[in-house]
């Protein structure tokens, strides 16, 4: 009860009501925004909080974080551009559905599951953190192989594109991710001496490039002809039909995005291809998916906004960033002297639940500025092509240099772009190249990290309970099309 | 086209130009003679050389009477970061953050830079390199940690490769005559500490910051310290000169310039850093990390630690066959 009373703190002070006000709005602008997001955005804004107190800074990011996560899907549905990383898998749905002349529709149930994904992990953080906490410390380095090689399990079910060019593409992603310095070794690879490459391949660059830049050259095909824009006339609440459809999908996605969240290092953009691929796996018309299924959509949105809740849980609990965002709110903390961990718990934890609040308001506001503001922001969509894509490309460019300052990330993103752009027209789907990337690492990595553990004996990772449950659900997850298209046949034999 | 179409469209071009040109301006050209500071860092957000960048900045700023922007290039290890130093005039309006990272590449032979091409100006930070470990496990006791070592190899949890993790492990071993480590390279601090918890790996090579909520939960402890001295947050764990092993090696973060800057404008750089790191801000903030006021030195002082700190770490990755 007393910590109840301590979440509602916020809502009686003027001053973080202000600070939320405006986190809240800034985050949604930032979201919108191709390339630029949460994670530059509150970068930018953080010299900022030096002159706020320590809670009014921790929730102006953190305000900043959640309507950010959100604000990334108006861009998908509306110009099928992600506006953060987490809003990839909402274009595979949004975009068609909004295609289909139902674009309030589509934003209004991508409004509905965000505000109860980010809702729903709050209160998963207030209630289960300390509890969650623990879970971090079960997952060594034989768990995150498994994990990733339960990931990569939907790589050939996911995007528009055939199984085997959906293989070949993240196969692709895999390979991209082996640039830069072998940790292990300290040996470049495939970096042919260009220093700014050691690092990798930056996952912005590559997703504005496949993205924003490939849909820019595709529409530059277009450009003369009479383009039948997508109009957003007004943000539509879900009907009861729609909530029927998608209340599961909502609940396990909010589910897996918190889940995921609590994972250190994993975060939004996992989340929401996990829980867009289980709706789809759990869906009685998976065949809509990629041509506007409503489920698609909730699945994504509700997994990306309550991975936010869930990735606090490491970064406050073990101060250990849950994500990319969650290290620049780290480094806030820090930087305001507060030392994230269990005894934050013991010790703060009016500073504490006073976050938890801010963010269980920050997302009712963005629900309602969502839902007031959409049409606003929908108004890019009327801009003609010769203004509209011109300008995203100016934001794309100024977007990814901003993040590293570094104009490699630039050419990066221009060649993925061009590399997109043909991807589509010979029918690949540019997604995998993305689960690759993010994926591939996670596997390399983690799988030479566990056979020094186990003395190169790879038989241990069959010891190891949670590793043997994802081990047990990759095969299951490869199993269920051909399960499923087997008893499809039969019906289709009985019929 | 409608009149309040072209006035939207005004409107948007307009609040794009804020966000993207006018907002990044107004935070970093406050302005004192037009030109605001670059302070260079290699590193991403949140880690420990952007952090204490920014640390600095903060009052820095405030005594320098000018702006000081962030400008983070990364690559080749701290590489990209001098290389873009050297392409700037050596005017005194930039500082880079130089690390031990930054000696690791040069001996690597990863930049043309030397030390001779750079300015000291200030060290922020002076970090040594502990080996922690799982309290459960009863090499958590210093003797018992080296005895244990004479007939076992034990698995070391180190940040990548080819760097001061297992050069100091390897180090250690080696002059200890101990058996040489098995070396498990994680990309961050986060898993090393979830793996040594788990019991997945022995040792964990961190800085006393990266462990202390750990430390302080009595999950890990510092089995041995490799530093002059004992550090006064763990007191109780003995350095390796201590245990008769002679070995030193700290995580060091400083500022440099470009060599060739006006002498009176080196001076007020120095002079202002010094300043901006004995503010109580400054001060909290070692104090967060394990650290105290001793992590603070003048140029005189940093520049020698540099020269000592690449010639210790090309000598460590010659014997270690990273280079000829």
């Amino acid at each position: 009860m007393d910590n109840l009373l301590l979440m509602l703190a916020p809502l009686f002070s003027s001053k973080l009501l202000l600070v939320l006000f405006f986190g809240t709005l800034f985050g949604l602008i930032l979201g919108v925004l191709p390339g630029l997001g949460p994670t530059t955005g509150g970068a930018l804004i953080l010299p900022f909080t030096m002159t706020l107190d320590p809670l009014s800074a921790i929730v102006l990011l953190t305000s900043i974080y959640c309507a950010g996560t959100y604000g990334g899907a108006i861009t998908a549905v509306l110009i099928n551009t992600p506006g953060t990383p987490a809003a990839a898998a909402t274009c595979l749905d949004g975009y068609p559905l909004a295609q289909k002349g139902e674009a309030g529709r589509a934003l209004g149930m991508a409004t509905v599951s965000s505000t109860v994904g980010g809702i729903f992990s709050v209160v998963i953080l207030v209630f289960f953190a300390p509890i969650l906490a623990q879970l971090a410390y079960e997952f060594g380095q034989p768990e995150y192989f498994a994990l990733a090689i339960f990931g990569l399990t939907m790589l050939a079910s996911i995007g528009e594109g055939s199984p085997i060019k959906n293989l070949i593409a993240g196969a692709f992603g895999i390979l991209i991710s082996t640039v830069g310095k072998d940790f292990m070794t300290s040996i470049d690879r495939f970096t042919f001496g260009i220093n700014e490459l050691t690092e990798g391949i930056g996952f912005i660059p590559v997703v504005v490039g496949l993205f924003a830049m490939s849909e820019m050259l595709t529409q530059s095909t277009l450009i003369n002809q009479i383009f039948n824009r997508i109009a957003l006339k007004a943000i539509k609440l879900p009907s009861k039909d729609d909530y029927k459809k998608t209340w599961k999908t909502i609940l396990r996605s909010s589910g897996i995005g918190s889940f995921i969240g609590v994972l250190p290092a994993e975060g939004g953009t996992v989340a929401s291809l996990i829980g867009y691929s289980e709706a789809k796996r759990f869906s009685k018309n998976p065949e809509e998916f990629g041509k506007g299924s409503i489920e698609g959509i909730a699945g994504a949105e509700a997994a990306n906004n309550a991975a936010t809740g869930g990735a606090m849980v490491p970064t406050l609990a073990l101060g250990i960033p849950g994500s990319a965002t969650t290290a620049v709110i780290l480094t806030g903390l820090i930087i305001h002297g507060v030392r994230p961990g269990p005894d934050l718990f013991r010790e703060q934890p009016d500073f504490l639940y006073g976050i938890f609040g801010a963010m269980l308001i920050a997302n009712i506001l963005f629900f309602i500025f969502g839902f007031f503001g959409a049409k606003i922001f929908a108004r890019i969509t009327l801009v003609p092509n010769k203004i509209l894509w011109p300008m995203i490309f100016a934001v794309s460019v100024c977007g990814t240099y901003s993040l590293n300052q570094s104009i490699i990330d630039v050419w990066i993103m221009l060649f993925f772009g061009v590399l997109g752009f043909f991807m589509r027209r010979y029918g690949f789907s540019v997604v995998p190249v993305i689960i690759g990337l993010i994926l591939g690492e996670l596997v390399e990595g983690t799988l030479r990290q566990s056979l020094v553990i186990f003395d190169g004996n790879w038989l241990m990772f069959f010891t190891r309970p949670i590793a043997l449950t994802f081990f047990i659900l990759s095969l299951i997850a490869l199993a269920f099309p051909l399960i499923r298209s087997r008893k499809f046949k039969k019906k289709n034999d009985k019929v | 086209m409608k009149k309040s179409f072209k006035l939207f469209l005004a409107a948007a071009f307009l609040v794009t130009e804020f966000f993207i040109v006018a907002l990044p301006l107004m935070i970093t050209s406050a302005k004192a003679d037009g030109h605001p500071i670059q302070a260079i860092t290699h590193a991403g957000f949140g880690g420990g050389t952007d952090v204490t960048t920014r640390m600095m900045l903060l009052r820095a700023r405030r005594v320098l009477k000018q702006d000081m922007q962030l400008v983070n290039k990364k690559g080749g290890g701290g590489a990209a970061s001098m290389d873009y130093m050297m392409s700037l005039p050596a005017d005194g309006n930039h500082t880079l953050t130089w690390t031990t990272g930054h000696a690791v590449s040069m001996a690597l032979g990863k930049t043309k830079v030397k030390l001779s091409d750079m300015q000291p100006l200030a060290r922020g930070t002076d970090d040594p390199q502990l080996f922690v470990v799982n309290c459960k496990n009863d090499i958590k006791d210093a003797k018992k940690f080296i005895s244990t070592q004479k007939s076992k190899s034990l698995k070391y949890g180190t940040t990548h490769t080819g760097g001061i993790d297992d050069v100091s492990a390897i180090a250690f071993t080696k002059k200890g005559g101990l058996k040489d480590p098995t070396i498990v390279a994680y990309k961050g601090v986060a898993p090393i500490k979830t793996n040594l918890i788990k019991g997945d790996i022995d040792v964990g090579v961190l800085n006393l910051g990266e462990a202390l909520t750990e430390i302080n939960e009595g999950k890990l402890c510092v089995s041995v310290v490799l530093a002059n001295n004992r550090m006064a947050k763990i007191g109780d764990s003995p350095t390796a000169k201590e245990l008769g092993i002679p070995v030193s090696l700290s995580t060091v973060r400083g500022f440099v310039t470009k060599k060739g800057a006006p002498a009176d404008r080196v001076k007020q750089l120095e002079a202002g850093m010094m300043k901006a790191m004995s503010h109580n801000y400054y001060k909290n903030f070692l104090t967060e990390i394990g650290l105290d006021e001793t992590s603070v030195v003048g140029a005189d002082e940093w520049g020698k630690q540099m020269e000592e700190m690449l010639a210790e770490m090309t000598a460590q990755l010659k014997a270690l066959g990273y280079i000829n």
